[in-house]
């Protein structure tokens, strides 16, 4: 843990207080309980942030800034219940004698203290969290960054209290990308996970559809029409080179990236003949694998490489279907209504998710990859393009409930559902971006 | 019209001749009630009659050339009329091919919802469009496969695909060259008409021909 936190990004990361692994047990143990992540309905730990005491310099909105973007973060994944810090009602607190019973009458089970030193261009920030209402210390960290950088070391102290709860490292330094109609055409957007701090990566004054990003984040493919008929691009996300890998005829469409990142499954549709390829990152050909006189489309692969689910309308109606790569069968996974498009493998392999139209709207389905009952978990709009965060603990997805199309956030079992996009225009088809070593 | 011209001139120039015959005559008994007292040197008869004769000469000479002028101009003016009759039949040639092509762009081929199956509509409609492509043999098309907004922008792409496709199949099923026809799917990306009733959607869900 000590190791991934020493990242370039930060200046300095210390431990001030070295954990006290044996003494954490007992609680991991009782959080794990508390975080049944797989649960439908996981009961929220309630926990407390006052503002980060200001202890030298000049710039007290900071404290405040950064325990409510800390807020922001846990509250995002749904697994916590913020806890207003103005219920407190015991007395101004020293920095060193926190008043644990005050805390616990506000109904938080968890409190962070926070406090912190300008030092010139550089923010000293300490922060600690407490179980309550003993007051046992289960975390503590420092962080030395640049003052204009003060949300990576939030973002990270998020990961840590997430890592420490369920044993799993959380999504709070990743990215999505999506495409947004702000500019009147279709071009490839990215923000961070929750939305904030867009960015156009693309101004090609046509229409981009379906950014992927490659496993490594560093890539993202896409469907363009940039050069006149959709083909699939490779496009850098340091440098934004876009780079044509399949522009053979009729449509390329719907990149997925192999989960070593070498190659790609890209349906090309032409003259009554479809196929899914796997293609080399230079857009060569490496095999066949799905061919039909309908349509195969909207690859994606189980994380182990083994699998493809793709949707099909070789029955009639598009359903989504398995590939067994190494005995080449293929089996019919959806059965439920007569439209389901745009499967999405989960991360750890165990769920699939994708949009199927219900009541006449779209909406996201999870399903089992061996089948069986489908959980619907969206109830108003049209609701589309699902895809899992790097944890599997989130989906995004785009819906218009709303009116215009935007994106939206939700727990994998369907709580907690948020818009995540206010933007000019409409957004479609997110994509969650990897964790990148180091975050 | 020429020849009548023709026939007019010589009349005049009878006319003329036959006067002026007549006129030398009178002249002449005038001339010999004098000759009876005076007797005029032979000589200067010559004179006079070559005189006449080039002066005959002179205006007949003159008649053809106004009468030259005159086909001249009745020739232009005929030429002229001709290049206008052709100058409205060539425009109106080009306003026909230009109906025809907007005929053929804007009569779209529509399918059924997430279908790519040509009608029975359909295919009367491209037994149209085949005749056109063989009255202009040396007309090449792009047919852009659309559909209508719902169900994934993935899908719809492989399926407006299918629809440009199949419209030109069937084309080429009626014999019209493979290589003049070209395609391309814009999936649920560009609807004709923007709106969210089934009434849009018919109109989206289209194989549409653009004539290069």
């Amino acid at each position: 843990m000590t190791k991934k936190l020493a990242s370039p990004f930060v200046v300095g990361v210390l431990l001030i207080l070295s954990g006290l692994f044996s003494c954490l047990f007992p609680f991991l143990l009782e959080a794990k309980v508390y975080l049944d992540i797989d649960s439908p309905s996981v009961k929220r730990i309630a926990i407390v942030i006052p503002d980060f005491k200001n202890q030298g310099g000049t710039d007290n909105s900071l404290g405040t800034e950064a325990a409510a973007l800390l807020m922001h973060d846990l509250d995002f994944t749904g697994y916590f219940k913020i806890i207003d810090p103005r219920g407190f009602l015991g007395r101004p607190e020293e920095s060193d004698k926190i008043d644990f019973n005050a805390w616990s009458l506000t109904g938080a089970e968890l409190l962070v203290k926070g406090s912190y030193q300008i030092e010139g261009s550089q923010w000293r920030l300490q922060l600690r969290l407490f179980e309550l209402p003993l007051g046992r210390q289960v975390l503590g960290k420092e962080f030395i960054v640049a003052a204009k950088e003060y949300k990576r070391p939030i973002h990270r102290f998020a990961e840590e209290i997430l890592f420490l709860l369920t044993g799993e490292r959380g999504f709070f330094n990743t990215k999505i990308a999506f495409i947004s109609t702000g500019t009147g055409k279709k071009e490839i957007y990215t923000s961070d996970f929750d939305g904030n701090n867009f960015q156009r990566l693309t101004q090609h004054n046509s229409i981009n559809l379906t950014p992927r990003w490659s496993p490594r984040g560093n890539e993202i493919a896409f469907t363009s029409y940039k050069d006149g008929a959709p083909s699939v691009y490779l496009l850098q996300v340091q440098g934004l080179q876009a780079n044509k890998i399949s522009g053979r005829p009729g449509v390329n469409i719907t990149p997925a990236w192999f989960p070593d990142g070498e190659s790609l499954a890209v349906a090309i549709n032409h003259q009554g003949s479809s196929e899914i390829l796997q293609l080399n990152r230079s857009g060569v050909v490496i095999r066949k694998l799905t061919q039909s006189w309908g349509i195969d489309v909207s690859p994606s692969w189980s994380p182990d490489g083994k699998h493809l689910a793709f949707v099909s309308n070789r029955s009639g109606s598009p359903q989504i279907y398995i590939l067994n790569i190494a005995s080449g069968e293929t089996r019919r996974l959806t059965y439920q209504g007569n439209y389901n498009v745009g499967p999405v493998w989960s991360p750890k392999g165990n769920l699939i998710a994708y949009a199927g139209r219900a009541d006449g709207q779209f909406h996201i389905f999870t399903i089992s990859p061996g089948g069986g009952d489908a959980q619907r978990l969206t109830t108003t709009g049209n609701n589309e393009s699902p895809d899992f965060s790097p944890d599997g603990r989130m989906i995004i997805f785009s819906s218009n409930r709303q009116g215009k199309s935007a994106i939206y956030a939700m727990n994998a079992n369907g709580a907690n559902q948020r818009r995540i996009t206010f933007l000019a225009g409409e957004q479609f088809s997110p994509a969650w971006g990897p964790r990148k070593n180091g975050d | 019209m020429k020849t009548k011209q023709t026939g007019l001139g010589t009349m005049v120039i009878l006319l003329f001749l036959s006067s002026l015959f007549l006129f030398s005559c009178g002249k002449k008994e005038i001339k010999s009630e004098e000759v009876a007292v005076k007797q005029p040197p032979p000589v200067e008869d010559e004179a006079e009659k070559a005189k006449q004769r080039a002066r005959l000469r002179e205006q007949q000479e003159l008649a053809e050339k106004e009468m030259r002028e005159r086909a001249l101009k009745e020739q232009e003016a005929q030429r002229l009329r001709e290049e206008e009759a052709r100058k409205r039949e060539e425009e109106a040639r080009r306003q026909k091919d230009a109906a025809a092509k907007a005929q053929i762009e804007s009569e779209d081929i529509l399918f059924d919802y997430d279908q790519y199956l040509l009608s029975k509509e359909a295919k009367e409609l491209l037994s149209q469009k085949a005749q056109w492509f063989k009255a202009y043999p040396s007309a090449k098309a792009v047919i852009e496969g659309h559909c209508d907004e719902r169900g994934s922008a993935e899908y719809n792409l492989a399926l407006g695909q299918k629809r440009a496709d199949a419209a030109m199949q069937y084309l080429v099923s009626l014999g019209i060259e493979v290589g003049r026809i070209s395609t391309i799917s814009y999936g649920k990306e560009k609807p004709l008409d923007p709106g969210h009733t089934e009434a849009a959607w018919r109109k989206n869900r289209r194989a549409h021909f653009v004539i290069k």
